[in-house]
């Protein structure tokens, strides 16, 4: 039967979130903005709220490990919206493994999950993981790639330069995409784990940029940096032609409607905040109302019809329907309306919304790259079409 | 017809070209930080003698006709538009000046801003925006009542002209400004601005007939406008030497359509913005009925066309267009800055539809 209602669980864990974000996450926004940091107290302390939030999502995740429904898509997607909905900056210093999470569970073997993933991640203190693709000459076309890894006896040595990596520099764990045979494409790439210290990994430059200055983007710099062989992710099976780049799409694949979910909610944020300006803020001129009131409600319908593409593709994923199609479509459309709403509000508002007295100003900076990382919204297109039309060229 | 510009005009296009593309572009940055405009930019402007046209009678190299200032406003801007929207403040009020003001008035304020005096309009309001028919503040009797936004820091030695309802235009004689704390803003951060309440203010008002008080602030809205022609042509031109350069999968990313049609698409936009704002500058200039539905409808495209193009030009940029190592983040936030005072839906669209009603269309 056809259901859109969120079970008790989750609705259980949205409420949880939204008062997360309200209490922990928006009072901080303006002051991370402003000094494009967030001090490690707060880290601290979100990495332990974020501990009582595992103790509901573990609940959520009682089918694991069966052919049965999941629901961690779900849980992306409607926790992405309320964390984003607070603050989408400081969702990314909320400890935890991020996109390692996905490329290891996924593609590691199991002594790697428990070396990397849950000995690392073991809620004894924050710690971040990070995943690093792109580099300056290659983001959406991942063929281009030239970081190498290159086996010495029974070690691999990395060589190349990683930019725009987020939680680069701070990461306990890194996965790295490189190349073990750099003629051969993506078929040649494989990933592989960088622990924290290493000899010959460095930090370089850490990015100045338009929104989300709270969150680190940083380039890693590889110079014959030497980790064991069996850090390659997937361990000697990941040796056998093609099996490397598919583990990244993977992670992607997974990650994409939590991505559209973040940028909806930073849309929703924006739309809230206009609507409660515009009920006590614009008495006075009777004409401007219809414009505004027809704006809002633009907003809302355009929100609501990407909020379904997110929690589709969601949906079949936990229901382990191949939703590749349906995944590009929620990526595509989420962070496009949440854009709109930003700029509706910041019209709506006038010069008031030009200020940094208010935040959506901030929400207009942010939203911006939610059509870029992850997949740019041209790829997402180009994903859809060929699942529509196949490959014609 | 005839879309020739003057050999005057394009002489003068050239010469401001050459100023943005090497002064403006490279002090851009640095006026960003600095939350203002280095002095020796706005002092070389000054010697160039086109941000602000005074008729030579005060002084002056001579005045700009409307059509003329869109194209000084849209060279500067293409270097940085918070630098034009800064040092064209005085210029602004010059031609306010020279529509609206009576010979006295004229022959008081002229000749200071000729030898390069400082001085700006406050127009921008809370809930008007620039919405010149519009205005909530007030001038009983010379005192003005009412609070005013993005206005250009005239300096506490520059003078300040309040627009207020009617619309009427006035000249503030008592009450200072120098306490108004700078705006902190979300783009054209290179312009000093003022949130600057006025309570308490006394004020003479400029010019005697509503019909050249109009005119005259219609015209100030359209440097505005070319303000965001300027930034829209800036990012369709950064944008499209982008995408022949970038490969991605084998290729420059222009030769996809995912990218050429958005190129195509903002630049038609910019150019069909840019025939607008031309038209209505000359309507203006010739006193023809239906001016100003044009300025109006120009100012809202021109504010589309720059808001489109820089949310594309960061799009073409991909990851790189969110860093500022590029341009392209700036012009962003500056076209969004410019569309809070000039958003097409809200201003000239309001201003269009009222007319249907008035004019008995169904
Ligand atoms: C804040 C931030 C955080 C990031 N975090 C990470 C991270 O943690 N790890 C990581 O590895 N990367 C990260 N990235 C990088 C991000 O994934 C890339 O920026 C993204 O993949 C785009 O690559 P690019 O920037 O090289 O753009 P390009 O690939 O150069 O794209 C430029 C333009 O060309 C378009 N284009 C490309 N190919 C086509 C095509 N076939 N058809 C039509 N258009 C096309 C793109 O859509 C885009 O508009 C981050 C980026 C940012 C901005």
């Amino acid at each position: 039967m056809i259901d859109f209602a969120l079970d008790d669980r989750m609705e259980a864990l949205r409420e949880f979130l939204h008062g997360f974000a309200v209490d922990e996450l928006r009072p901080r926004a303006r002051a991370a903005d402003v000094s494009g940091t967030v001090e490690p107290e707060v880290i601290a302390r979100l990495g332990e709220m974020a501990g009582d939030r595992a103790a509901i999502v573990p609940s959520l995740r009682s089918d694991e490990g069966h052919d049965g429904p999941r629901s961690d898509g779900m849980v992306a997607v409607v926790g992405g919206e309320e964390l984003a909905w607070g603050d989408a900056a400081m969702i990314l210093n909320i400890p935890g493994p991020g996109l390692v999470g996905p490329s290891i569970s996924s593609a590691g073997t199991p002594d790697q999950q428990r070396r990397f993933l849950a000995e690392i991640f073991d809620g004894a203190g924050p710690r971040f993981g990070a995943l690093a693709v792109t580099e300056a000459q290659a983001g959406s076309d991942v063929s281009n790639l030239r970081t190498t890894a290159v086996r010495d006896g029974d070690e691999w040595v990395l060589n190349g330069t990683k930019v725009f990596c987020t939680n680069g520099a701070r990461a306990d764990v890194l996965v790295v995409n490189a190349t073990i045979d750099p003629g051969a494409g993506r078929s040649g790439q494989r990933l592989f784990v960088v622990l924290k210290g290493t000899p010959g990994m460095a930090v370089g430059r850490i990015e100045r940029k338009l929104g989300l200055t709270a969150s680190e983007t940083a380039e890693l710099v590889f110079d014959g940096c030497r980790i064991p062989f069996d850090h390659i992710v997937g361990g000697e099976e990941a040796l056998r032609p093609a099996s490397g780049f598919k583990a990244t799409l993977r992670a992607f694949d997974a990650s994409r409607p939590g991505v559209a979910a973040m940028a909806i909610g930073i849309g929703r944020a924006a739309f809230d905040y206009v609507t409660e300006w515009s009920r006590t803020e614009i008495p006075r001129h009777a004409r401007r109302r219809p414009f505004v009131e027809a704006r809002l409600a633009a907003t809302e319908r355009d929100l609501a019809a990407a909020r379904g593409l997110a929690r589709r593709a969601a949906w079949m994923a936990d229901n382990r329907i191949p939703n590749s199609k349906e995944a590009s479509m929620a990526k595509a459309s989420g962070p496009r309306a949440a854009l709109r709403a930003c700029v509706s509000a910041i019209e709506i508002m006038g010069p008031e919304g030009y200020s940094r007295e208010h935040l959506v100003e901030k929400w207009f900076r942010d939203i911006k790259v939610y059509d870029i990382f992850e997949g740019t919204g041209q790829i997402q297109r180009v994903v859809i079409g060929r699942h529509i039309l196949g490959r014609l060229d | 017809m005839d879309l020739r510009p003057t050999e005057e005009q394009q002489s003068l296009v050239e010469v401001l070209h050459d100023f943005a593309a090497s002064e403006v572009r490279r002090a851009a940055r640095a006026c960003e930080e600095a939350g203002e405009v280095a002095g020796a930019l706005r002092a070389a402007l000054v010697e160039i003698g086109v941000s602000t046209g005074v008729a030579e009678a005060f002084g002056g190299q001579g005045t700009f006709d409307a059509v003329t200032g869109l194209m000084i406003a849209e060279e500067l801007a293409w270097g940085d538009p918070g630098v034009a929207y800064s040092v064209l403040a005085p210029g602004v009020v010059a031609s306010v000046l020279q529509r609206a003001a009576t010979p006295e008035q004229q022959a008081d304020l002229l000749p200071g801003l000729a030898a390069g005096g400082r001085a700006a309009l406050a127009l921008t309001e809370r809930e008007a925006g620039a919405d010149i028919f519009r205005m909530d503040t007030t001038a009983d009797t010379g005192r003005l009542h009412g609070v005013k936004y993005a206005v250009p820091d005239p300096g506490p030695a520059g003078s300040l002209i309040v627009v207020a309802e009617g619309p009427s235009i006035w000249r503030v004689v008592t009450g200072a400004w120098a306490e108004a704390v700078a705006e902190d803003k979300l783009g054209l951060r290179s312009a000093r601005t003022l949130k600057l309440g006025l309570d308490g203010m006394g004020a003479e008002e400029i010019g005697t007939g509503t019909d050249d008080v109009v005119a005259a602030l219609l015209a100030a809205k359209l440097v505005t406008a070319g303000i965001a022609l300027g930034l829209a042509r800036a990012a369709v031109e950064y944008a499209a030497a982008y995408a022949s350069e970038r490969t991605a999968f084998g290729r420059p990313i222009g030769a996809f359509q995912g990218i050429s049609f958005m190129i195509a698409d903002r630049a038609t936009d910019l150019d069909a913005a840019r025939l607008l704002c031309w038209e209505a500058g000359w309507a203006l200039d010739a006193a023809r009925p239906g001016a100003d539905r044009l300025v109006m409808a120009a100012c809202g495209q021109a504010v589309a066309a720059a808001v489109a193009a820089s949310d594309d030009a960061v799009q073409v940029l991909g990851g790189h267009g969110y860093m500022r190592d590029h341009p392209v983040e700036l012009w962003y936030r500056d076209a969004m800055t410019l569309a809070t005072l000039d958003a097409p839906w809200l201003i000239g669209d309001l201003f269009l539809a009222g007319r249907y009603q008035a004019g008995g269309l169904p």
